[in-house]
C-alpha cells in the first residue's frame, strides 16, 4: 500500500507528460517534400520593390502546398510574394505571401497545392520593401537564379503542411535510415521510438524502487 | 548528515555485483536515449566531427597519429561519403541544406564503395583542426571503429557513435556514485542526480558524437566522485591513485582538464589533513605512489609528443601574440557575465549576455553545428527553474558544516578551475585574433555539480514528497529528451 501511495503522483506526472507530448506531436507542421540543398550562407540577391528573381526547374516527388526561402527584409515591414509557374510558362500556377518562421525560414503557403512531379519555377517578388535573399553557389548547374554571369542559387524548399509530427514519422524514419549502418532500417527507429516511450514507465519503476530502498533504510 | 551504506541489507555472492534496481533502470533509459541520439543525428553533423572522425580513421587504418603535412587531412573514403550525403555543405544550414534523402544516391554510394574502384580509407592522416589533440579519446573511439572496420564510412562513423553510448552510461553512473559519496546512501537523491546528468540533452548529444568532449565529461564526473571519496575516506592510497588516474585520462583527452588536477591536489590535501596527526607522515609515501597515476602518463605523453615533434596541447597564438594583460582580462570576464560598461573594449558579439548565450543556451542544447535549437520557451522555462534551483541550493549550502564544507570547497574549486582555464584560453584566442574559443559544451565536465544540486534539494525535502519530486525530475528530463530528439528529426529529416 505504501508503495502505491508513492507511485500515484509519479505515475500521474508521467502520464500527463506523455499525453502532452503526444498532443504536441499531433499538431500540424510543415514538412519538406523537396530541398534544393543550397545552404543559406550568404546574400545572393537584393530585391528592391517590384524586383523579382526566379529559379528552376524544380519538382517535388509529392504534392506541395508551400515554398520556403531564406533571407530577410531590410526593414521590419515587408511584403514579398512567391509565385510558382510551370517551367517555360509565364502563367502562375499558385502564389502566396511570405511569413517568417521561428527558424528564420521565409515560408509561403500557396493559394493552391501543386501536383507531384510538376516541373516548376519559383519566383520571388518584392512588392513593398528591399528583401535580401540567401543562398550560395548552385549545387545543381541546371538550377540557378535568373540573371546573367553567375552560378548562384537561392536556398529553396518545397513544403507540405498536411502532416503532424506523428504522421510524418514514417517519412522521417525512412529518410533517417539512409547513409547509416548497413543493417539499419526504418524498423530501428520505430523500435527506438517505442523504447523511448516505454522509458517513462521504466522511470516510474526506477523511482518506486529507489523510494522503496530509502524507506527500507529509514526503518 | 549523509547516511552510510551500513544500513543496507548485506548482499552475498553474485548479488553483490548487481546494481540497485533503480540504477539499472536509469542506465537502461540512458542507453536507450543514447542510442537514439547516436543514430538520429545525421552523419558529421556535430561540432568538428569531420576532423575527429579523420583522427580515429588514421589510428584505425595505420595506427599513426594524424598531422603528417604531406598527407590529406581526410581520407578519400571520408571525402566521398561527405560529398555524397552533403555533410559539409549542410553543416550550419540543416534547414536549407539537409542531408541527402535520396535512396538512389545511397544505393549508388554503396555500389561504389563495395566495388573495385572504392575510395581508400587509409590515405588520410594529414593535418586537421583536431590532429594536435591528445590521443586518448581517439584510441577509445578506434575500438568502436573496428567493430565495422570493413564497412562503409557511415558504418564506421555510427559504430563509433554507438560505442560512445558506453561513455554516456558511465557518466550517468558517475553521477549516481558522486551523489552517493557526497549526500550519502539516498537512492532518490542519487537517482535524480544521475538522471539530470545522464539525460541532459547537450550532454547526450555530445557523448554520442565523435568528439573528445565525450570522454572528458565521463572522466570528470567519475573523477569528482573519486575526489569526494578521497576527502571522505581520508586519502586512502587506492582512492588517490584512482582519482589521479582519472585526472590523467581527462588530461590525455583534453588539455582543459589540467583544471581537474588542481582540484584533485586540494582533495588529497584535505583528505590527508583529516587523518589523525600521528598517521599523516606514514600516509605520505602511499599518496606519492598514488600521484604517479597522474604524473607518469602525463609525462609520458609530453615526452612522446616532444619526440614526435608534436605539440602536447593545441597552441594558442604565435610568437608575436599580444601579451596577457590582467586588466584587459578582467574586462573580458566582466563582459562575459555582466553588461558591458561604456568604457570597455568589446570582446564578443552575442545577441544576449555571453554567459547566457554560451554557457546556458549552448550548454542546455544547441545541436548539430550549433544550428538546431530547442523550442524558445524551453530556454525561458529553464532559466526560471535554474534560478529557483540556484536560490534553494545556496540556501541549503549555507547550513553545511565540517567535512561537508571541505567537499563543497573541492567541488567549487574544480568548477572555478575549469572556468578559469576556459576563460584564459578564450581571452588569449580573442586577443590573438583567432576568433572565439568557448562553446557551451566545454562546461559540461562540471555537470556533476548541477546533478548534486538537484540531489541535495531532493534529499532535504520532506520524505513523503521525495518520490514525486524525483519522478518529476526524471519525467522532465525524459520529456526534454523527446522534444530535443524531435527537433533533430525535424531539422534533418522533415
Amino acid at each position: 500500500m505504501r508503495r502505491l501511495r508513492w507511485l500515484a503522483p509519479v505515475v500521474a506526472i508521467a502520464v500527463v507528460a506523455v499525453v502532452v507530448l503526444l498532443v504536441t506531436a499531433a499538431s500540424h507542421r510543415d514538412v519538406r517534400e523537396y530541398s534544393l540543398r543550397v545552404p543559406n550562407q550568404e546574400a545572393v540577391a537584393l530585391l528592391h520593390p517590384s524586383d523579382h528573381v526566379c529559379e528552376g526547374p524544380v519538382s517535388s516527388p509529392h504534392r506541395f502546398t508551400g515554398v520556403g526561402v531564406w533571407g530577410g527584409p531590410a526593414v521590419v515591414v515587408s511584403a514579398e510574394r512567391i509565385t510558382v509557374r510551370p517551367a517555360g510558362v509565364d502563367r502562375p500556377l499558385a502564389s502566396g505571401t511570405i511569413r517568417t518562421t521561428a527558424a528564420g525560414e521565409q515560408l509561403v503557403t500557396l493559394t493552391r497545392p501543386v501536383a507531384a512531379n510538376a516541373r516548376v519555377r519559383i519566383c520571388v517578388t518584392s512588392t513593398l520593401n528591399t528583401f535580401s535573399l540567401d543562398g550560395a553557389t548552385a549545387t545543381d548547374p541546371d538550377v540557378v537564379m535568373t540573371g546573367h554571369g553567375h552560378d548562384l542559387a537561392f536556398s529553396l524548399a518545397l513544403v507540405s503542411d498536411h502532416h503532424s509530427l506523428l504522421g510524418a514519422l514514417p517519412l522521417a524514419f525512412g529518410r533517417a535510415s539512409l547513409f547509416k549502418l548497413s543493417w539499419l532500417g526504418s524498423w530501428t527507429f520505430w523500435i527506438l521510438a517505442i523504447a523511448l516511450l516505454a522509458s517513462f514507465a521504466v522511470a516510474v519503476a526506477a523511482v518506486a524502487s529507489a523510494a522503496g530502498e530509502d524507506a527500507d533504510d529509514d526503518r | 548528515m549523509p547516511r552510510s551504506a551500513q544500513g543496507a541489507p548485506e548482499r552475498v555472492g553474485l548479488a553483490r555485483f548487481a546494481p540497485p534496481v533503480s540504477l539499472a533502470a536509469l542506465l537502461a533509459i540512458v542507453v536507450t536515449v543514447g542510442v537514439c541520439w547516436a543514430l538520429t543525428v545525421a552523419p558529421f553533423q556535430s561540432p568538428d566531427e569531420f576532423a575527429h572522425f579523420a583522427y580515429v580513421q588514421s589510428l584505425a587504418t595505420h595506427f599513426k597519429l594524424p598531422g603528417v603535412k604531406t598527407k590529406s587531412g581526410e581520407s578519400s573514403a571520408q571525402i566521398y561519403a561527405d560529398g555524397t550525403v552533403g555533410a559539409s555543405r549542410g553543416a550550419f544550414f540543416p534547414g536549407a541544406s539537409p542531408p541527402s534523402w535520396d535512396r538512389s544516391a545511397y544505393d549508388a554510394y554503396l555500389a561504389r564503395v563495395h566495388g573495385a574502384d572504392s575510395p581508400s580509407a587509409g590515405d588520410g592522416g594529414g593535418p586537421t583542426t583536431a590532429s594536435q589533440n591528445p590521443p586518448l579519446y581517439y584510441l577509445y573511439a578506434t575500438i568502436g571503429y573496428l567493430f565495422d572496420s570493413g564497412g562503409t564510412t557511415f558504418g564506421q562513423l555510427y559504430s563509433v557513435r554507438l560505442w560512445g553510448v558506453l561513455l554516456l552510461a558511465l557518466t550517468a553512473l558517475g553521477g549516481w556514485l558522486l551523489a552517493g559519496e557526497v549526500l550519502g546512501r539516498r537512492r532518490l537523491a542519487q537517482l535524480a542526480c544521475a538522471a539530470v546528468i545522464g539525460l541532459e540533452p547537450m550532454l547526450t548529444f555530445m557523448s554520442t558524437a565523435i568528439n573528445p568532449d565525450a570522454l572528458t565529461i565521463t572522466a570528470w564526473t567519475l573523477g569528482l566522485w573519486l575526489g569526494a571519496r578521497v576527502i571522505n575516506r581520508r586519502a586512502q592510497r587506492s582512492d588517490v591513485a584512482a582519482m589521479f588516474a582519472l585526472a590523467a585520462v581527462a588530461i590525455l583527452t583534453k588539455a582543459d582538464s589540467y583544471a581537474l588536477a588542481v582540484a584533485d591536489v586540494f582533495a588529497v590535501f584535505v583528505g590527508w589533513r583529516r587523518r589523525p596527526a600521528d598517521e599523516r607522515r606514514a600516509a605520505l609515501p602511499g599518496i606519492a605512489v598514488g600521484a604517479l597515476a597522474l604524473v607518469a602518463p602525463v609525462i609520458a605523453w609530453l615526452g612522446l609528443a616532444a619526440s614526435l615533434g608534436r605539440t602536447a596541447v593545441n597552441q594558442v597564438g604565435s610568437q608575436n601574440a599580444p601579451a596577457f594583460n590582467g586588466r584587459q582580462f578582467l574586462s573580458y570576464v566582466w563582459q562575459f557575465y555582466l553588461p558591458r560598461l561604456g568604457f570597455m573594449k568589446r570582446f564578443r558579439t552575442t545577441q544576449d549576455l555571453p554567459a547566457y548565450a554560451v554557457w546556458y543556451s549552448q550548454g542546455l542544447g544547441e545541436f548539430g553545428w550549433l544550428s538546431i535549437a530547442l523550442p524558445a520557451w524551453i530556454y525561458t522555462a529553464g532559466l526560471w527553474i535554474g534560478g529557483v534551483i540556484s536560490v534553494v541550493t545556496i540556501g541549503l549550502l549555507t547550513r553545511l558544516r565540517g567535512a561537508r564544507l571541505a567537499l563543497l570547497a573541492y567541488l567549487v574549486l574544480a568548477w572555478i578551475a575549469l572556468l578559469a582555464v576556459l576563460h584564459v584560453t578564450d581571452y588569449r584566442v580573442i586577443i590573438n585574433g583567432q576568433g572565439e574559443f568557448l562553446a557551451g559544451r566545454y562546461i559540461l565536465p562540471a555537470i556533476g555539480l548541477l546533478g548534486l544540486a538537484i540531489g541535495l534539494i531532493i534529499s532535504r525535502i520532506p520524505p513523503r514528497a521525495r518520490p514525486a519530486a524525483c519522478g518529476l525530475v526524471l519525467v522532465t528530463m525524459l520529456s526534454l529528451q523527446v522534444v530535443a530528439l524531435s527537433s533533430i528529426l525535424q531539422a534533418f529529416y522533415l
